[in-house]
């Protein structure tokens, strides 16, 4: 004899006539529902794009989705981030000479936007390979150095590193290392260079290689040096994480606003910096260019969602977007619950406003590594706690609101550490969920810089921009193919 | 605005703004009435709208499926007609006004949750009345069962494989799934669905037949015995394949039910294997249950709901009535238009045991001459079949594009004319359903369309019956005796009992005194 | 057969409320007169006369906690707007027809009911214990909780007519629109419903329906004749559901829920049944 089975405490609460009522379609129903005093809460459905119901019913019903999202989603929210180390590339992320990273999904030199051949060429110019321009794209197209070795091009996020905007990273360039203290998993990032005509939107200029080789020589030792005197303190690494936290509180949103967070990475940083018996010019230097660049710190919120985001990675059944990444052609995401596949479609081109006399025209598509901001629960997610930002797209405090109140629609959580003060310390919304993205059209809000379309013109704008829809659907039909058949 | 013709057409599309069905079909057909319009069509523009409407003859743009499409023909005659496409949208945008139906909207300046995941983590409940089309509705489904909450399952065109999965999943978290096709549920005196009001009481039941349950505790309660829930199982669920899954939840929430006392199965035959394991597990939670398994040669749902009153020890009443009791004379041809498919099945049921065959577009396997073809043309073909007809305007083949006849009476109303007109028919039966999410006044809308067939009929020196069987309760906000006294009023004979207005209506066919 | 509302009048505002079966043959019937004695946000309070005498009928907002004859009204309407105190109004129809609005039933529910089954728990029994005698009560509330336990002892192991007198004598006492001693009546006549056979519980009931006519409130009065038929609100019964079924948390849950009910009335109402059902778990059943 088979035992009763148990009921739920909510059946219990059903029999004894449901106070509430959730209804989803025919609106007649739940007027019939308030003509007998029952409370309904009615959901706005609109049905997905056609062709994807059969996928979304499919992946609803795999039974490992709802564990799988829930433990993708604690990993991500358990990972910390501390600053240990700031090293060159070729040492920390063992780079040879004809390597660079770039941002965004897999691309070759035929399909690269304006901006990443410029910074491709800006790259080979620095790493000594061609004398100008014209040398560094033919040997670009050729895909080989002058001594017939291989040019390779390879995105950041196969290599645990992120780049805003092109994110080209060759073999000298300086990079941030992030570690998760709990699991020792690294992150990595490149230094900011600070706004207008740089590498990563694609300026290559004299002015712009010459930064990049003050940075090698005088800025990424002089920081590792107090990075490593500062690890090895009392106090310990600086911990990215807790800044990340505090800028919210401060007027950032972490990826198009970080003047908060970077005054107080300077802040941590200075007296470790002043007892290194340096050069006193040089440290003035190094404190003044930090200092007057508002993004220096968005290099390390990026590797620090970045770490967290590699939590969350390979759980089988899990619909949890790990990364979000544009290559300036095309936008491409990765989910947890498929590996290191890349789901793609061609990047749109961001709506704000523009530097000097640029305009739409002048803007490349989307390009950069900097949506992991978003995909932690960050930037336009929290948008919120940033309502300067809004200024871009010409809306009031509202819109920063709306904006991150609609991207809880597609999240699968609220995180407990980055939290919004003007909505009541609510946690922002993170872990974007395929399904719940194909299902209410709802995209992920992104905040972004604009670089110019063709290469060697450097940043035209900031402003606003969203993934494509196919991105989605496209990962969204992978998870259907994952899901087990039912036996 | 694109306007085709001078001034007598005007089709636009409206993106992003999304409805569903039954309020689109409403809003159609309450512009399509406004003065001089010939016709209007407000609707998604799904490939089988785009069909309807470029089939009444509307020029159509290019469009996606989630555009609205608004389609007005203003009448030939009308002297002002962009006064008359004016107007029909004017009352589009009142109709179509977001409206809040006593919901709360969780909070300041939050805008409408946008999947059933997504309120429910904002405002928990119960329960989940999911009425999407079918593809999407399994979908929202699990969003319910991921949250604890029960599901009701309005929805039909659910797969089995999902009904199966949703179920057992369901019986794992101790949830209830109802349905698919789950057209009725009371849970503590909470209609859900199309559902009437009913006295509590001690007797609860669980049903796969929707106005099969709807009528049974319509009786029940016009007898004096109220009801404590009625638990949807969909039509598949008793059979092999689902297993009486959603039964068997249902039995064991029902057994921690101190207010039961009763359980009454209804349901169409089921497979013997899930009955036997049914009883075995109502024995073992120490369950009285009856069955009221219906079909030919089985009792009726009023013979059920006498056998419900026996075992309560409450006497069985002299079922109401309203109008005269007709008389037969000629012999004539029976015509059944159903809304509520038990009901329909019920009738011919009783009907063939006298009459013989009886053409249907959903025929009995073995008492009806069946058809070829399903859907409008079955219909028609049983409608102006030789011999007696009994058809199901509620079928899933006929609600296609089209409202519940529940809610839109208006294909009962051809058929009713139909029926007016033709000389060998001598009576016409009919269901009413009242209760929450019926139409607001059936009496109203079916009564003019009586009184003239009736009176068509006479010109035509015949004598045509109209026998209406009236489900539902004191309470229910139509009033059972506003719309029985309405109907006789009209020219009917009305029923409480189905079973009785049958066989009246097969007195009437056969001519006997 | 029961009659239905034929002609409705239409004044005023429809709303929608859910009306406890209870109810069923006052509103299912022809218009009877009433009026309303007492109006506020969370509940308004109705007499009217029928069949035994005075009847009350309470009109809550969901949130309130709804008498065992109870309407409950849709969110956002306060009865307070509704049924302003003093005015007069009919109830029959299926409506209740106030001066600006009509209440329109639009459900039935089936108020809880006290348990006849069940084991004390002797665990449960201990933790609701702690709670009453840790909640700061003013005197009288103490003394008639203290007079309920011994009227509780009478009833269960003493003389029945003892008992009524004891009863009869708490109504009334201590503050409250429902008082102190009253809800301890109310919390003893349902816990008994486990423990007394029908015929004295209906003794006993009859002593305290009568005694209420002229000791205390009408809202208390409503309340007790509803406990004397073994009615309650629905968080008193899932509260003495929790006491009777060993080990449930919901049950724990809803002890607590009811402690929170009323200034000290839930705490007087479970003092009442726990006399009763700390006596059923001691001399007779453990042993």
């Amino acid at each position: 004899m088979m035992l009763p089975d148990a009921m739920s405490a909510s059946v219990s609460e059903l029999l004894s006539g449901p106070s509430s009522v959730t209804t989803v379609g025919v609106e007649l129903f739940a007027q019939a529902l308030a003509d007998q005093a029952v409370a309904t809460h009615a959901v706005e459905w609109r049905p997905p794009p056609s062709g994807t119901e059969g996928d979304l019913a499919r992946v609803l019903a795999d039974p490992r989705r709802a564990e799988a999202n829930r433990s993708a989603l604690q990993r991500v929210l358990a990972s910390g981030a501390v600053l240990v180390d700031v090293r060159p590339a070729h040492q920390a992320l063992d780079l040879r000479p004809g390597t660079f990273l770039h941002a965004g999904p897999p691309v070759d030199w035929d399909r690269a936007s304006g901006p990443l051949r410029g910074a491709l060429v800006g790259a080979l110019l620095l790493e000594g390979l061609a004398d100008d321009a014209t040398e560094a794209e033919g040997l670009l197209a050729a895909g080989t150095l002058r001594d017939g070795s291989p040019i390779v091009l390879d995105p950041c996020h196969h290599h645990g590193t992120v780049g805003p905007m092109a994110g080209v990273v060759s073999p000298s360039m300086w990079v941030f290392e992030v570690a998760d203290p709990g699991s020792g998993r690294r992150a990595f990032c490149s230094l900011n260079e600070g706004l207008g005509k740089v590498l990563r939107y694609g300026a290559f200029g004299p002015e712009v290689v010459e930064r990049l080789r003050w940075m090698s020589a005088v800025l990424g030792p002089l920081l590792q040096q107090a990075v490593r005197r500062r690890a090895s303190s009392e106090a310990g690494p600086v911990d990215v994480r807790s800044i990340v936290a505090q800028m919210l509180q401060m007027g950032d949103e972490g990826h198009n606003r970080n003047r908060a967070g970077t005054m107080m990475l300077v802040r941590e940083l200075v007296p470790e910096l002043l007892e290194l018996g340096a050069d006193p010019g040089q440290v003035a230097e190094v404190v003044r260019f930090c200092n007057g660049n508002d993004h220096f710190f968005l290099n390390l919120v990026m590797p620090a969602c970045k770490l967290a985001l590699d939590a969350g990675r390979d759980v089988p059944g899990s619909t949890l977007v790990v990364a979000m990444a544009r290559n300036g052609t095309d936008f491409g995401i990765q989910v947890s619950g498929t590996g290191d596949r890349w789901f793609t479609a061609p990047a749109l081109v961001p709506e704000g406003l523009f530097l000097g006399s640029y305009g739409p025209d002048d803007a490349n598509p989307d390009i950069g590594d900097s949506a992991i901001t978003e995909t932690a629960g960050i930037g336009g997610f929290a948008m919120a706690a940033a309502p300067a930002i809004v200024a871009f797209v010409g809306g009031d405090s509202g819109t920063a609101v709306r904006t991150t109140r609609r991207m809880y629609e597609i999240t699968l959580g609220e995180h407990p550490v980055f939290q919004i003060a003007s909505m009541g310390f609510r946690g922002s919304p993170v872990g974007i969920d395929v399904t719940s993205v194909v299902r209410t059209g709802i995209l992920p809000q992104i905040n972004t810089g604009m670089a110019g379309r063709v290469a060697g013109t450097g940043q035209v704008g900031a402003g606003l921009v969203t993934p494509p829809q196919e991105c989605f659907e496209h990962a969204l039909t992978a998870l259907a193919a994952e899901v087990p058949d039912r036996s | 605005m694109n306007v085709v013709g001078p001034g007598r057409t005007h089709v636009e599309v409206r993106h992003g703004s999304y409805h569903d069905s039954v309020t689109l079909l409403q809003v159609s057909s309450r512009l399509g009435a406004l003065p001089d319009v010939a016709a209007a069509q407000v609707a998604m523009a799904t490939p089988l709208n785009l069909d309807v409407l470029s089939s009444m003859g509307f020029e159509l743009p290019a469009t996606v499926p989630d555009d609205l499409l608004v389609a007005v023909r203003v009448d030939t005659a009308a002297p002002d007609p962009e006064g008359v496409v004016a107007q029909v949208l004017t009352g589009l945008e009142e109709a179509l006004r977001p409206r809040r139906t006593g919901s709360d909207t969780g909070g300041s300046g939050e805008a409408a949750a946008r999947t059933t995941a997504a309120s429910l983590r904002r405002d928990p409940s119960p329960l989940v009345l999911v009425s999407v089309p079918g593809a999407h509705a399994a979908t929202e489904a699990w969003d319910a069962l991921d949250h604890g909450a029960s599901v009701m399952l309005f929805s039909d065109n659910v797969s089995l494989a999902d009904e199966v999965a949703l179920k057992t999943a369901a019986a794992d978290r101790g949830l209830l799934v109802m349905g698919p096709d789950c057209g009725t549920a009371v849970l503590g005196g909470v209609g859900l669905g199309f559902a009437g009001v009913v006295r509590p009481g001690p007797v609860s039941l669980v049903a796969a037949s929707g106005t099969g349950a709807q009528h049974l505790m319509a009786l029940l309660d016009l007898a004096g015995v109220g009801v404590r829930h009625c638990i949807g199982l969909g039509g598949r669920d008793l059979g092999a394949a689902v297993g009486g899954l959603g039964a068997r939840s249902a039995l064991t929430a029902l057994a921690s039910d101190e207010a039961t006392e009763l359980v009454v199965v209804v349901s169409k035959p089921a497979d013997p294997e899930v009955v036997s394991q049914l009883e075995a597990h109502a024995a073992a939670l120490g369950s009285e249950l009856v069955w009221a398994v219906l079909g030919p040669d089985r009792p009726d749902l009023t013979a059920a709901a006498e056998v419900v009153l026996d075992r309560r020890g409450v006497p069985r009443p002299v079922w109401r009535t309203w109008g005269e009791v007709p008389v037969p004379g000629e012999p004539g041809l029976l015509r059944g238009l159903f809304a509520g498919g038990t009901l329909c099945d019920e009738s011919m049921a009783i009907a063939a045991r006298r009459l013989g065959p009886i053409a249907s577009n959903v025929p009995l396997d073995d008492t009806s001459s069946a058809l070829d073809a399903s859907g409008p043309g079955a219909l028609s073909a049983a409608l102006t079949a030789a011999g007696h007809a009994v058809v199901d305007l509620g079928d899933d083949t006929l609600t296609v594009g089209r409202a519940h006849p529940m809610i839109d009476p208006t294909l009962r109303l051809e058929a009713l004319a139909e029926a007016g007109a033709d000389a060998r028919v001598r009576v016409v039966l009919l269901d009413v359903v009242l209760g929450h999410g019926a139409h607001p006044d059936p009496a109203a809308a079916h009564g003019p369309a009586i009184t003239s067939a009736v009176a068509a009929a006479a010109r035509g020196g015949r004598a045509l019956h109209v026998v209406v069987s009236l489900v539902g309760t004191a309470a229910d906000p139509q009033g059972l005796s506003r719309q029985g006294e309405a109907l006789a009023a009209a020219g009917a004979y009305v029923l409480v009992s189905n079973a009785q207005a049958t066989a009246v209506a097969t007195d009437l066919a056969e001519g006997r005194g | 057969m029961p009659s239905d509302h034929l002609a409705r009048p239409s004044l005023g505002t429809a709303v929608p409320v859910a009306a406890s079966g209870l109810l069923a043959e006052v509103l299912g019937g022809p218009p009877v007169d009433a009026l309303v004695v007492a109006s506020g946000r969370p509940a308004a309070y109705l007499t009217y006369s029928a069949r035994g005498g005075d009847r009350v009928l309470g009109v809550v907002t969901r949130q309130a906690t709804c008498p065992a004859s109870g309407l409950v009204l849709p969110p956002g309407r306060a009865p307070l707007d509704l049924l302003p105190a003093g005015t007069r109004v009919r109830i029959g129809e299926g409506v209740v027809q106030g001066p600006t609005h009509r209440l329109v039933v639009g459900r039935w529910f089936l108020p809880a009911s006290a348990p006849r089954r069940g084991t004390p728990d002797p665990d449960a029994l201990a933790g609701a214990r702690r709670w009453v005698d840790t909640q700061q009560v003013p005197d009288d509330v103490l003394l008639a909780r203290c007079d309920g336990a011994r009227a509780a002892r009478t009833l269960l192991h003493g003389d029945l007519d003892d008992a009524s007198a004891q009863l009869a004598g708490l109504l009334g006492r201590g503050p409250g629109l429902t008082p102190s001693g009253d809800d301890v009546v109310a919390g003893i006549l349902l816990a008994a419903r486990r423990v007394l056979t029908y015929e004295r519980l209906e003794q006993v009931g009859g002593v305290v329906r009568r005694a209420a006519r002229l000791a205390t409130t009408v809202v208390s009065r409503g309340m007790l004749t509803d406990a004397t038929a073994g009615w309650c609100p629905d968080v008193v019964g899932r509260a003495l559901a929790g006491l009777l079924v060993p080990g449930s948390p919901s049950g724990r849950a809803a002890v607590g829920d009811l402690m929170r009910v009323g200034h000290t009335s839930g705490g007087d109402l479970l003092a009442g049944a726990l006399a009763v059902l700390e006596c059923a778990v001691t001399p007779q059943e453990v042993a």
